[in-house]
């Protein structure tokens, strides 16, 4: 029989809480034998088990009870609760298992601790702060070469020719390395890079654009694939893999091993097969719904959960080219959570002003039927305001911040505290409704969306900020409006309609509407 | 002009969700037995009679080696030793790497094979009882040395009872609760050897895809 007998108990009967909850329960210690305790401590922390070695966080300790001398036949009751960590969340993988434990121990001089431990499931909940920190990157990707030369078989070659040389000409080691290893090595490298000139010689440079490589189940995520071929080509398709590994390192013993395991994987075709004409960009948009899962990135010491994009042009007949790209995939509750605490720190805008229907609706490819909400009337006056004439709605001029109805929804938006659904809905009472805008310009850059109207699909993307806010927008300019030549710091000016809510940028997207 | 709509295949090939729930808590374990331990851990879990070595490793001129393959436990006999000597000085010179040698008495050293010339030369005539794991046997050179040798070839201190006690170990260190647990036989380690030989680690990656799998529910293997 054991000193004590040690009971954790969680208050919630499936032990599983969220991050940043509050995890609470009982500690029952039943004394079974006379003996002197130095103290009662619970500990907390995470920790990885599986192939890798264990990488394990920050113990955290309570005292229960401090010095005292327990009697057999004694029973006590100790409640705990503390907050759960953000990150990481309980996995439970092939070789990669991640799992929050409370730990009990009876300190008891000279002599083995009476202890306890049981797991308790964290799921997501209050993002992290590099969650929070890290969402405004940008990424900008461009496409290396790569042979599909694997270098197990290259080596596999090397050495069993090598072997074979040295077997027919009855070489020594030493002949062996500097007659057959390195001659091979030098034919093996001019093979890889004739290979390499071979495909860049007919796919020419391939741009990957990725607008952002942080993402979550459920989200949009999208890129874009540029390149134009140098010679003609017949492609049996280019394609996106995504995928998900494991990744454990286990160093005891003589050597150090990897284990790798694919955990997902779907391969999405983004175009079909074809011919490629020489000389004519091929722009492939690439977007998609990120797939539902509850397996996030994790970077850890010994122990990772890698996400990626394989792109892949498949030339028939040629080798191919591929291009991995990295994305950090996190709980999509991390993304909304981010967007709740930092929306309310949007400036206070001004009054709201007209809002306006647009002439050609049909244009825009939206739904322009809705009308405003009560709470966003009309009040000012647009006129004294207005932009520049239909047509040329590009003004770069040194004016007073104008006053804009867009204003009223940038506040209506702050206001939101649960910020998914009730944003989303906001959005969508106000998609189609043409307002006047001025956007102080940090960027503009070429469209490279599938899913817009025809009339904004060859034109440019602004980004920026609401005159008079510190509200972010994306505005999508039409086709015939050539605003390439804004700089940083100007300002464009015109009128757009609502189109959506961007989650992870917290910005409103919108696009040019042609009347003014 | 517009870009015509193209259809998007999609082939899911694989998919594998984590499963939100305690982990094995259908095989009554906290974890896969048979992944990584810590070194603690596998202090703990020791099956070493280490006891016949305290009087050789009183005298200051001894030198005793584990020699054998990877995964043959060298590992677990020098931590076991080690566990038994308060003063003690360990360090394991890892793949591609120097380490320096600590002071410790005796002073055990893993992975002697990767000891440089000059820290063999050094060691070897140092005063200080020594235990090595290697896969050389550096005999020779420790009795130039002036060291008193034993030699432990380690792949024959297996046998399937042995084995099968070993694993069972690590099965029920992981253990959840009171109830019983998944085993594994006699016969099958038995099987084990003969496939393996007395290369644990290799035994130990085997059975942690077959604890992996086991979905059934508590058997014996």
């Amino acid at each position: 029989m054991s000193k004590c007998d040690i009971v954790i108990e969680f208050d919630q009967a499936d032990r599983t809480y969220r991050g940043g909850e509050t995890v609470s329960g009982m500690v029952r210690v039943q004394v079974n034998k006379d003996l002197t305790s130095q103290g009662i401590t619970l500990t907390r922390y995470w920790k990885t088990h599986g192939r890798g070695n264990t990488d394990a966080g920050t113990k955290e300790e309570q005292t229960l009870a401090g010095e005292s001398e327990l009697r057999a036949g004694e029973a006590f009751e100790f409640p705990f609760s503390f907050q759960a960590d953000c990150q990481p969340l309980t996995y439970h993988g092939h070789h990669i298992n991640v799992d929050h434990y409370v730990r009990v121990n009876v300190d008891v001089p000279w002599a083995f601790d009476p202890k306890a431990e049981e797991e308790y499931i964290l799921r997501p909940g209050r993002p992290p702060e590099q969650i929070r920190d890290g969402l405004d990157r940008l990424v900008g990707a461009r496409g290396q070469l790569q042979s599909r030369i694997s270098r197990w078989l290259a080596s596999l070659f090397v050495i069993a020719a090598a072997g074979v040389l040295g077997v027919v000409f009855h070489w020594k080691p030493f002949d062996i390395f500097v007659l057959g290893v390195l001659p091979m090595l030098v034919l093996l490298g001019l093979v890889r890079s004739f290979w390499k000139k071979l495909v860049s010689s007919r796919v020419g440079e391939v741009q990957i654009v990725v607008p952002r490589d942080i993402t979550a189940p459920g989200e949009p995520w999208s890129c874009q694939l540029r390149f134009t071929p140098r010679k003609r080509l017949e492609i049996n398709g280019i394609t996106a893999k995504l995928e998900a590994k494991e990744s454990a390192v286990s160093s005891s013993g003589t050597r150090t091993r990897r284990y790798r395991r694919t955990v997902f994987e779907k391969l999405y075709t983004v175009r079909p097969a074809g011919t490629l004409a020489v000389g004519m960009p091929v722009d492939e948009p690439f977007s998609i719904t990120f797939p539902d899962t509850e397996i996030y990135t994790l970077s850890k010491l010994s122990n990772h959960v890698r996400w990626s994009v394989q792109f892949r042009i498949d030339i028939v007949r040629s080798p191919d080219w591929t291009q991995d790209q990295s994305l950090h995939v996190v709980p999509a509750e991390f993304l909304k959570e981010v967007d709740d605490s930092q929306v309310s720190t949007v400036a206070t805008p001004r009054p709201a002003a007209t809002l306006m229907a647009p002439e050609d609706s049909s244009e825009t490819g939206l739904d322009m039927t809705e009308k405003l909400p009560d709470r966003a009337e009309p009040t000012a006056d647009v006129a004294e305001t207005a932009g520049p004439p239909a047509g040329d709605p590009v003004v770069q001029r040194e004016t007073t911040p104008l006053v804009s109805p867009l204003l009223a929804l940038v506040e209506e938006l702050s206001q939101v505290r649960s910020f998914g659904d009730e944003h989303a809905e906001i959005i969508q009472r106000l998609q189609g409704q043409v307002v006047e805008l001025a956007i102080e310009v940090e960027r503009v850059t070429s469209t490279y969306r599938s899913s817009i109207p025809d009339s904004h699909g060859r034109g440019k993307t602004i980004t920026g900020t609401i005159v008079g806010s510190e509200q972010s927008v994306e505005l999508l300019t039409r086709n015939d409006n050539d605003v390439g030549d804004l700089g940083r710091g100007e300002r464009w000016q015109g009128f757009a309609v609502v189109s959506d809510w961007d989650t992870l940028y917290k910005r409103l997207r919108m696009l040019e509407s042609p009347r003014s | 002009m517009a870009r015509p709509q193209r259809a998007r295949i999609k082939v899911s090939i694989k998919i594998a969700t984590s499963r939100l729930s305690l982990p094995y808590s259908h095989l009554n374990l906290r974890r896969n037995p048979f992944g990584e331990f810590s070194v603690a851990e596998r202090v703990a879990l020791a099956d070493v009679d280490v006891d016949q070595f305290d009087a050789l490793l009183a005298n200051p001129t001894a030198a005793l080696q584990f020699v054998g393959e990877k995964g043959y436990g060298k590992t677990t006999h020098l931590l076991a030793i080690r566990g038994r000597f308060a003063e003690a000085g360990y360090v394991h010179i890892a793949e591609g790497q120097r380490a320096s040698i600590p002071v410790g008495r005796p002073l055990l050293i893993d992975e002697a094979q990767r000891l440089t010339w000059w820290q063999q030369w050094c060691v070897f005539r140092g005063r200080v009882p020594l235990v090595l794991g290697t896969h050389r046997d550096f005999t020779s050179l420790l009795l130039r040395a002036g060291r008193r040798v034993r030699t432990i070839a380690v792949r024959d201190c297996m046998d399937p009872p042995r084995l099968s006690r070993l694993l069972n170990a690590r099965i029920g260190w992981v253990r959840r609760a009171d109830g019983p647990l998944p085993r594994v036989r006699v016969e099958t380690a038995a099987q084990l050897l003969q496939q393996f030989g007395p290369d644990i680690r290799s035994i130990e990656h085997e059975l942690y895809a077959v604890f992996q799998n086991m979905n059934q529910g508590i058997q014996d293997v």
